[in-house]
């Protein structure tokens, strides 16, 4: 008895490590990039001044999609 | 009563987790297509059926001549990510650091076992060249495989914070190829070193009697063994046999992916693949430690091929005693036996 | 702050294979490699059969990413997932894990050696120089820091595929269930208030029996 309940541990164990998955991630950061550093589309050398004019670039241009707004 | 309810509670959340992640089709995909029709009738917009079919990674039609191409979602990777990325991991690599422990403990408490009797300075061969030229290469593939397989399982979290993304790159690009060009390189060995054991490693009643007092490390008494112990003949038939079939055939699974082999089959794979090396990792632990550190003369015999009669008669009596029977020649390599011109060289007893 | 998402509207895609060209020509992505395929099933039944444009999703929680042994992937602050071919290995776990299939291995040898993964980067390049010579030849053209949308998106012709911030996307999407005025994806939405208008073009197929409107039913 004092076995079985020992390797239902083990079992059980066995089944819950699942639960416990680390993230394997080291820099998972949004904007970080693992080696090397990636550009900004924004900023100096560029054609968008900083992150606001660029959404705002990209916000219109995802609307355009929108066919109802074109005059039919 | 009460563990049982506790595994019940383990497994039900095991089975919940489980069953989240997998849902096959409901229906089989004919039915569904018919549901689909009706329902782009009364129900129009609503294509539930259609992606019940999506989900169960039934193949649709795709014009990209590529497999599972045609299947949208694939939803056993996440089990694999789970099982990879938590159980096996985890308990795999943990398994390690316990058995290295279990191993030091070991070595502290009984320390290198020395040979009780003066050596004889008398040899006897015990491995032809042949014997151990096998033994050799499949000990050197193995320990490359195991290294470059824990740098790639454990090199994320374990190497990268140390030596950074792109030195750990090259290392894992390295290892990569090294473990799949050495991985059929070690199932042949494999194969040739079953092939030459086998005769040697059959199982006798004598081995039981061995195993039961674990090779008298235990109590200390004297157990006679064949050539192999049993110990050893586990290690033969449950390591080099079995693992080396389950590591080996998973392995090529993984290593040759042109034959269209689906991503089920490859999430298989891997997990046998990660289940079976865990294991001969940890069998070989064991092997290498009473092969070296453990035990005094035993690196000797696979490095010379020859062993003291002293250390024969202790280690292995009922093989001495066919050696000195003339059952077993002493020297198999110069009566005609497969191991080439080498004569056994004299060494100094065990040091 | 942007969620950069694709939508692929059922309804609409017509299965043209459009976004496959558009991705192939504007990042000459090498033969044997597909970013974006177009999946249809029930394929030829009519009334039944529905095409969608797949591609890297960009997930939220990224099974490539989890995966990956060298930990070469990242995710820009828009929620873009993108990799370093630099640091990958061609190890194929990705692929593994992936549930879309996006993950793609050009063959670097015999016996299906895998050459560096390449996927779709929701034309936002990788980790090198915007719009540079190494960007272009690694990654493709880098579409996102030129204040344009995915080419897939952008070239579709039916506007099925939608690419761009997932709150304007889900405005667009929106607007359309509204005009379409059915219900759209709601579950039960027709069965509870009627159809809007008359029979659409399903109309033509064997009329339901009764019996087979609750089997359909399951929430």
């Amino acid at each position: 008895m004092k076995h079985n309940s020992l390797i239902l541990i083990g079992v059980a164990a066995t089944l819950l490590a699942a639960c416990g998955e680390q993230p394997q991630t080291i820099t998972a950061k949004p904007g970080q990039s693992a080696a090397k550093a990636d550009d900004k589309p924004f900023g100096a050398g560029t054609q968008y001044a900083d992150r606001a004019s660029w959404e705002r670039q990209l916000r219109a241009r995802a609307d355009n999609q929108n066919e109802y707004k074109r005059v039919n | 009563m009460r563990p049982f309810l506790a595994l019940l509670v383990a497994s039900s959340f095991a089975v919940a987790a489980w069953a989240q992640q997998s849902s096959g089709p409901v229906l089989p995909p004919a039915e569904l297509a018919k549901q689909e029709q009706l329902r782009s009738v009364q129900q129009p917009y609503n294509n539930a059926p259609v992606w019940q079919n999506a989900r169960g990674g039934v193949a649709g039609y795709t014009s990209i001549p590529a497999p599972e191409a045609g299947v949208l979602i694939q939803d056993g990777g996440q089990n694999w990510r789970a099982l990879r990325n938590g159980t096996f991991s985890i308990i795999g690599g943990w398994s390690l650091v316990a058995m290295m422990v279990l191993i030091g403990g070991f070595y502290a408490w009984k320390g290198t076992i020395q040979l009780h009797e003066a050596p004889t300075g008398r040899l006897i061969e015990r491995f032809t060249l042949l014997e151990r030229m096998a033994h050799w290469a499949t000990a050197i593939s193995f320990s490359v495989l195991a290294i470059s397989g824990l740098i790639l399982a454990f090199g994320k979290t374990l190497l990268i914070p140390v030596i950074g993304f792109t030195l750990f790159s090259w290392l894992a690009i390295i290892a990569k190829n090294l473990h799949n060009f050495l991985g059929p390189l070690f199932i042949i060995s494999c194969f040739i070193t079953f092939c030459i054991f086998v005769r040697d490693n059959l199982p006798k009643a004598v081995d039981f009697k061995w195993l039961a007092s674990f090779g008298g490390l235990m109590n200390g008494k004297h157990v006679p063994s064949e050539k192999f112990n049993a110990g050893e003949k586990i290690w033969f038939w449950g390591g080099l046999m079995v693992l080396g079939l389950v590591v080996g055939a998973s392995g090529m699974v993984l290593n040759f992916p042109n034959f269209e082999q689906t991503r089920a089959t490859m999430q298989l794979a891997n997990l046998v693949h990660l289940t079976g090396s865990m294991l001969f990792m940890l069998g070989a632990l064991g092997h290498i430690y009473m092969g070296t550190l453990g035990m005094a003369g035993a690196l000797d015999a696979m490095k010379t091929g020859v062993v003291d009669e002293a250390w024969a008669k202790e280690h292995h009596e009922i093989w001495y005693d066919d050696v000195k029977s003339g059952k077993v020649p002493a020297n198999r390599t110069a009566s005609g036996g497969n191991g080439g011109p080498q004569q056994p060289v004299a060494v100094g007893g065990n040091d | 702050m942007a969620r950069m998402k694709f939508i692929c509207d059922a309804e609409r895609c017509i299965e043209c294979n459009g976004c496959v060209t558009a991705c192939k020509n504007e990042h000459d992505v090498p033969w044997g490699v597909n970013r974006r395929r177009v999946v249809t099933l029930n394929d030829g039944i009519v009334g039944a059969e529905r095409s969608i444009s797949v591609a890297c999703m960009h997930c939220s929680d990224a099974p490539c990413q989890a995966v990956c042994p060298v930990n070469c992937f990242y995710k820009t602050e828009d929620g873009v997932v993108l990799h370093d071919k630099d640091l990958c290995i061609g190890c194929g776990y990705c692929f593994y894990a992936c549930p879309f299939g996006a993950p793609q291995f050009p063959q670097a040898g015999a016996f299906g050696l895998r050459g560096k993964m390449d996927k779709c980067t929701f034309c936002a390049g990788g980790p090198e120089k915007d719009g540079s010579k190494a960007e272009i030849e690694k990654y493709g053209r880098n579409r996102l820091s030129e204040g344009k949308l995915p080419a897939c998106a952008e070239m579709c012709s039916t506007k099925a595929l939608l690419a761009g911030d997932g709150d304007v996307l889900s405005d667009i999407y929106r607007e359309r269930v509204m005009r379409r005025g059915r219900g759209g994806d709601l579950w039960g939405h027709a069965t509870a208030y009627g159809r809007a208008d008359s029979k659409p073009a399903g109309a033509a197929l064997p009329t339901a029996p009764a019996a087979a409107q609750p089997a359909a039913q399951k929430s």
